[in-house]
């Protein structure tokens, strides 16, 4: 079975091709001058082992101006753009990083990355249906303009006019094209959902070859809560020191009974998902709305630590050696890190307060024709 | 990249069918890179048969019907099921009956015929009308067709190809109609390119030793010299690839001047098919014929007065208007030529680029064009064709206001005009217009 067809029925292989075909009509019709050719995207699929093909769509990404669709869209949501140069570095030697990046696509796509960069050319394709500004002739004296001066001007200005039209009949063929190919994408976007849901179902069963970092943390008690981080050093560093923070209840419920509590807490990160950054973690299946925010969950218990408590800590305490990398990084880069973190933490709550009481409304009013009886 | 074609009246669907025959005929070898070749002129109908960019306008269905049957006939290619219009009643070779009654009458129903056919292309590389000037549908009808197209295409490229009746006279009013539409198309179109029938005819009799020359001779003789032209070539805006463009191209190295806008055609070598075994051909032999018979108002070349010589550069304009009447002497504004065959790129045709040939305010370098396809055109292993906006037409054109204005000074036929509602003072714009373009075109210098 190949990279379109695992995981999709065979009814539907004919049908994935050809959506992966028009997504790469359309996003070319967005002004992407370099898209991987639609072959790649399936390959990138089954991705990983040795002899595996994520070398050229990772090179796309990285060297040409096509991929700045997945690493602006990422950077522009709020994602490290790092992640894709990683990504690019592991996938030389056939790791399965092309369906990560693929993974990307996909979650870009899903939160509109597309209609943007369409809405966005058909503004710019739209400007130049203008009139050009209005341009003041040079006050040239009557006696300098001679006869034939005067018709050489006039067929220059007829040239020129020619000239134009010829480039406003090619911005109307691309702006046809462009609908044409949106539309076609509209028409086959749900086989390509469906044939990324089998990417993801892939990405899950490949997900212990694919992230080493999560090996780990299935072999070692110590790096319990670690994520994967692709490579960025800092970022690992920051969770690690994060990880690394006593929190108050911790300090707290050490005092009862230090070695119960660990382990609540580890199992409290697991259940979160580890850190929002760390994207291919977060995609339970594509059909769902996915927030970029990062998991209130992971984060709550490290905010209401101090720095300064670590060195409160045992060695018999510190999960590895972790400390070092973590003292290394900047005061005022973590603080910041932080406050950002908690106002994001501060808006969720907000929003979360607001639904639930909303929810409540609703169960209310639901409950008016209702007559309770006590047991 | 596309072109539509309008045909128009008789004439213009006749020659429109000839014209696809020919393209679709050398189309067929299917070697012009990136399939530019059909793509330009036909598209796939549902059942994938080749249909041609067309839109059939005549007042009368005869004619439209047998164009269409014979295409389909050819089981190359056909027109669409749809693309036509036509009524019951023709226009009685009467221009102000087509421009005044017929054309507004059937406006929404022929529009929307053409607007079909634009809508299926990717990009509207413009319209080329087809049509006579003599009679009543093709010229009149067609010169308010172009005047809608222009409404409705503000930014396309409108070329109108123009039939000039034989000038000993096909239809009593031809002068009337044929003033009427050059006037008003003038001011409409980009460019005019004309195919007198007396220049097409002599072809025929000298060099294809046609014996009984039938409108189907001529119509072929047009044909083969109009794909000359919009068959697909390498051209200077086009970077190595067959241009996409060709008639924003045409019209941009040649018509750029609002004043001069009539272009005229040779093509070169045109034999019959039975001396084709006994001829060979060259570049150089080619081109210094073409040359001959561009600076000698020549439309063929035979009987080329080879004694006619360029005069020397910056000739002031009465004086050139007095060479080209005393020596015979053609002057050019600008110049097209396309070669097509073999060896093409080794061809030079520096002799067409001679200051001399051109007028002193635009540049040879402006004003001369060469467009090359290493594609053998039709049965020719070498063809040349030259489009040039020049002083050839200045005399029939000349001669045709002068009868016009011969018959309108003792008021012949005017009230057939007047009746449909094209008055006197039409008339007088449309002579005055027109001597102001042979005015233009005399003093070309």
């Amino acid at each position: 079975m190949d990279g379109v067809t695992r995981g999709v029925r065979p009814g539907q292989r004919a049908e994935a091709r050809r959506a992966v075909g028009v997504l790469v009509g359309a996003l070319r019709a967005a002004g992407l001058t370099s898209v991987p050719e639609p072959e790649l995207f399936r390959r990138a699929k089954v991705g990983g082992g040795p002899g595996g093909v994520s070398g050229p769509l990772v090179t796309k990404v990285e060297g040409d101006p096509g991929g700045r669709l997945v690493a602006s869209g990422l950077w522009q949501r709020g994602y490290h753009v790092d992640w894709t140069r990683c990504v690019g570095a592991r996938g030389e030697d056939g790791g399965p990083c092309s369906r990560d990046l693929l993974l990307a696509l996909g979650w870009l796509l899903a939160t509109g990355a597309l209609e943007t960069m369409l809405a966005h050319r058909a503004q710019q394709l739209d400007a130049s249906w203008l009139e050009p500004p209005g341009v003041t002739p040079p006050n040239v004296p009557g006696t300098l303009l001679d006869r034939p001066s005067l018709r050489k001007l006039q067929w220059l200005i007829g040239s020129l006019r020619f000239q134009r039209r010829s480039l406003l009949s090619m911005q109307e063929e691309r702006s046809k094209l462009m609908h044409r190919a949106y539309v076609n994408w509209k028409h086959t976007e749900k086989l390509f959902w469906v044939w990324m849901d089998s990417v993801v179902d892939c990405h899950a069963t490949d997900k212990r070859e694919a992230c080493p970092v999560d090996q780990d943390a299935k072999v070692s008690a110590n790096r319990i809560g670690a994520v994967c981080h692709h490579g960025n050093r800092g970022l690992e560093r920051l969770d690690n020191m994060l990880l690394g923070l006593p929190t108050v209840q911790d300090m707290r419920r050490e005092k009862e009974d230090p070695r119960r509590r660990r382990g609540t807490e580890r199992a409290d990160k697991l259940q979160a998902g580890g850190d929002s950054r760390t994207l291919p973690h977060m995609w339970p299946s594509l059909s769902r709305p996915i927030s970029p925010g990062p998991s209130p969950r992971a984060y709550r218990p490290r905010l209401q630590g101090e720095p300064g408590t670590q060195r409160s800590r045992s060695p018999a305490q510190q999960p590895g050696d972790r400390a070092a990398p973590a003292g290394k990084l900047q005061a005022s880069e973590v603080s910041r890190l932080l406050l950002r973190t908690e106002a994001s933490l501060l808006e969720r709550r907000g929003r979360s307060r607001r639904a639930n009481r909303m929810h409540l409304q609703e169960m209310i009013g639901r409950l008016e024709d209702l007559v309770l009886i006590a047991p | 990249m596309s072109i539509v074609t309008v045909q128009l009246g008789q004439c213009g669907n006749q020659v429109g069918q000839e014209l696809f025959d020919v393209i679709c005929e050398d189309g067929q070898k299917e070697v012009y890179q990136g399939g530019s070749g059909t793509e330009r002129f036909f598209h796939h109908n549902t059942t994938g048969e080749l249909t041609a960019r067309a839109v059939l306008i005549d007042m009368e269905p005869k004619v439209i019907n047998h164009s269409m049957s014979k295409a389909a006939k050819s089981g190359k290619w056909r027109y669409g099921e749809t693309s036509h219009f036509s009524q019951k009643q023709g226009s009685g070779n009467n221009w102000a009956n087509g421009y005044c009654v017929h054309g507004p009458r059937h406006r929404e129903a022929m529009e929307d015929v053409v607007r079909r056919e634009v809508e299926r292309c990717d990009r509207l590389a413009g319209v080329v009308t087809m049509m006579s000037v003599a009679g009543g549908t093709g010229s009149g009808v067609g010169t308010y067709v172009t005047q809608c197209l222009r409404e409705a295409y503000p930014h396309s490229f409108i070329l109108n190809h123009l039939t000039w009746p034989y000038s000993t006279g096909e239809v009593i009013v031809q002068n009337y109609n044929s003033v009427l539409t050059l006037s008003h198309l003038y001011g409409l179109s980009d460019a005019v390119l004309v195919h007198e029938n007396d220049a097409v005819h002599a072809v025929c009799a000298r060099l294809l030793n046609i014996k009984h020359i039938s409108f189907g001779d001529v119509n072929g003789v047009i044909a083969h010299q109009l794909a000359g032209i919009l068959q697909p070539a390498l051209t200077p805006d086009s970077y190595g690839v067959y241009s996409r463009n060709p008639l924003g191209e045409l019209v941009s190295s040649l018509v750029c001047h609002p004043e001069y806008k009539l272009l005229s055609v040779c093509s070169i070598p045109q034999v019959a098919s039975s001396s084709m075994a006994y001829s060979v051909f060259s570049w150089p032999g080619l081109l210094k014929h073409l040359r001959q018979m561009l600076i000698s108002n020549a439309r063929m070349e035979e009987g080329i007065d080879w004694q006619v010589r360029a005069p020397p550069v910056q000739c002031g304009g009465a004086e050139s208007a007095r060479s080209f009447r005393a020596t015979g002497f053609n002057r050019s504004l600008a110049n097209l030529l396309i070669l097509r065959g073999k060896e093409v790129f080794s061809a030079e045709a520096d002799g067409l680029q001679e200051a001399a040939l051109y007028t002193s305010w635009l540049p040879s370098r402006e004003a001369f064009s060469v467009w090359k396809s290493p594609v053998s055109f039709n049965k020719y292993e070498r063809s040349a064709t030259l489009v040039s906006n020049s002083q050839t037409l200045l005399e029939p054109l000349d001669n045709m206001v002068r009868k016009a204005w011969n018959m309108f000074a003792s008021r012949a036929y005017i009230h057939q005009y007047t009746k449909f509602g094209i008055s006197e003072e039409d008339f007088l714009d449309s002579f005055t217009s027109l001597e102001q373009v042979i005015s233009s075109y005399t003093q070309l210098g």
